[in-house]
């Protein structure tokens, strides 16, 4: 249920909305007086919208792996605690950008113990229930199968 | 007379490209046009602001409708004619000036398309007018300012998005071959007229971009104007002479390629993040698992007694965005930028004055009852989750006929 979570915050959050900056903010009940304090200081997530289309998103990474045993494997990550342009590289981020999360998998059909690194970085990023753009080979694998 | 005409004529034209090259318009590939335009103008047009005391400039950012946006088009125009006049008195451009007026015409017709794609893909997987956020649908009509509820009301149909979304995705396809260009310029004039008077009409704040993109779809079509005239209007035979490549790049296979590969990057650039996502249609992306609605049915202070308080709350809202949203009595809202610690069971929300409110929270999933605790005011606030998607502006209503209205 846990991991479920995560997926859906995730998908929620690296996804943009088509909207302008005014709408945005009305859209989860500002009023005109908070947007002009939220324009003027760019606060949360206005910069992420501006012609009635998306251009901005939240940078996504994966940085470890780790098998606890064969059915819970513990998933440690960090998303930009603001929007970045589209395609940004996680490189070009400080470190305190990012909020860093730790969640637990259970019973994936993959991502157990009793797979190895190599067979799982094959599978691509199209597994994890987080959505990266980064490369596979940058992710820290422990306790996984030698 | 005439020569006064053409050089209004290329300086107009010199502007539009300006305003192509400069106006940070959302492209996903070409971030860093927001930062050149930032780079080269930022300081010049601040300037401007304060020595004419022209207007307030609440965020130095060049954005849709920013004053910031309308100073940069100010500043473009002058640069367009003050160019078009020097222009006119170089050798250079005098000699090949009918050259580089196609080639400007082409920039700006790929141009046009390529804006005009994005709009349109948006719109046809439901990314321009989403699905309206539970605390809108709570909201009294009357309480909603224009722009967002004509954004909502365009979010409950399906269907008009797809046929509105192709209304714009059809003519900048045909901007792309030039046997069917004029014909593609001619009826984006209408979706585009249509789209500045919904802008101004609504009070959404894209009026001076899609002023800009009519502005360019005329300025292309000008000198076809005559011929559309002497058809539509004198009933007379009339040919069409429009841009193209053909004399800028002499070579036939050079001219496919080159086609080719700016076809595949406008297809790329519009379609890249629904394929990579694997998501078309906005209206079905998983939302976070508080999202919604919820009813407040009781709220204690957890003093001796546990009396019930009333602090005038109705309802309070989950966003999509991260945002936590109270309705009071009297249908007024306030936000708070939430982040949630699914550990700690907690809220993190944030004010617009930088304040900090810790809350805790709870989940009945079988109840569907959402509880929020304060410790520091000692308040405990009990809701219930409301079945927002069965309100009925959200149903897929259809009546071929009256008869069957029930």
């Amino acid at each position: 249920m846990k991991t479920q979570i995560f997926l859906i915050l995730l998908l929620t959050s690296s996804m943009c909305q088509a909207q302008t900056k005014v709408i945005a903010h009305k859209s989860h009940g500002g009023s005109r007086a908070t947007f002009a304090k939220a324009y003027q200081q760019n606060l949360f997530d206005i910069s992420r919208t501006n012609f009635g289309l998306p251009d901005r998103e939240v940078v996504v990474v994966l940085d470890t792996l780790i098998a606890v045993n064969d059915s819970i494997t513990v998933m440690k990550w960090r998303e930009s605690n603001s929007c970045h342009p589209f395609l940004s590289s996680h490189k070009d981020l400080k470190d305190s950008d990012f909020n860093y999360k730790t969640d637990t998998i259970i019973n994936h059909e993959v991502l157990r113990r009793r797979n190895t690194a190599t067979l799982i970085r094959n599978y691509g990023t199209a597994i994890y229930p987080i959505e990266f753009r980064h490369t596979i080979d940058s992710v820290v694998f422990i306790g996984f199968r030698k | 007379m005439r020569r006064f005409g053409i050089l209004a004529h290329q300086g107009l034209l010199l502007f539009a490209l300006l305003g192509a090259v400069f106006i940070p318009f959302s492209f996903r590939g070409l971030q860093v046009q927001s930062k050149i335009t930032q780079c080269i103008f930022e300081d010049v047009i601040l300037s401007f602001a304060s020595l004419f005391k022209l207007a307030y400039v609440a965020n130095s950012a060049v954005s849709s409708d920013s004053t910031t946006l309308y100073l940069l088009v100010v500043l473009l125009f002058l640069v367009g004619v003050f160019l078009a006049v020097v222009f006119s008195i170089i050798h250079v451009w005098k000699r090949h000036s009918l050259r580089f007026v196609q080639a400007i015409h082409l920039v700006l017709t790929f141009y046009l398309s390529i804006v005009m794609l994005k709009y349109g893909i948006d719109k046809v997987f439901k990314a321009q007018f989403y699905l309206p956020e539970p605390n809108t649908l709570y909201t009294p009509l009357g309480l909603l300012d224009k722009d967002i509820l004509y954004w909502s009301t365009m979010g409950t149909s399906h269907t008009y998005n797809v046929f509105m979304g192709l209304l714009e995705i059809i003519p900048a396809v045909f901007l792309l071959f030039r046997s069917t260009r004029i014909m593609g310029l001619f009826a984006l004039a209408g979706v585009l007229l249509n789209v500045v008077f919904i802008n101004f009409g609504f009070d959404i704040s894209v009026k001076l971009y899609s002023s800009f993109l009519l502005f360019l779809c005329c300025l292309l079509l000008a000198p076809s104007m005559n011929a559309l005239f002497h058809f539509f209007v004198l009933n007379k035979s009339a040919s069409l002479a429009c841009a193209t490549g053909k004399n800028l790049v002499i070579s036939s296979p050079k001219r496919i390629a080159f086609k080719t590969t700016i076809i595949f990057v406008f297809f790329v650039e519009s379609l890249f993040p629904y394929i990579l996502n694997g998501l078309f249609n906005d209206d079905n992306m998983p939302r976070n698992y508080l999202h919604g609605a919820y009813e407040i049915f009781e709220v204690t202070k957890n003093d001796e007694d546990a009396n019930t308080v009333n602090l005038n709350l109705k309802r309070l809202f989950v966003h999509r965005h991260n945002y936590l949203i109270f309705q009071y009595d009297d249908d007024s809202m306030e936000d708070f930028h939430l982040e949630i610690d699914p550990d700690q069971h907690q809220f993190l929300l944030t004010n617009y004055d930088g304040e900090i409110i810790f809350l805790e929270y709870k989940y009945l999933e079988t109840q569907k009852i959402l509880e929020l605790k304060s410790p520091d005011l000692g308040l405990t606030i009990y809701s219930k989750s409301l079945p927002w998607r069965d309100l009925p502006l959200l149903q897929p209503l259809f009546h071929w006929t009256v008869d069957i209205v029930q």
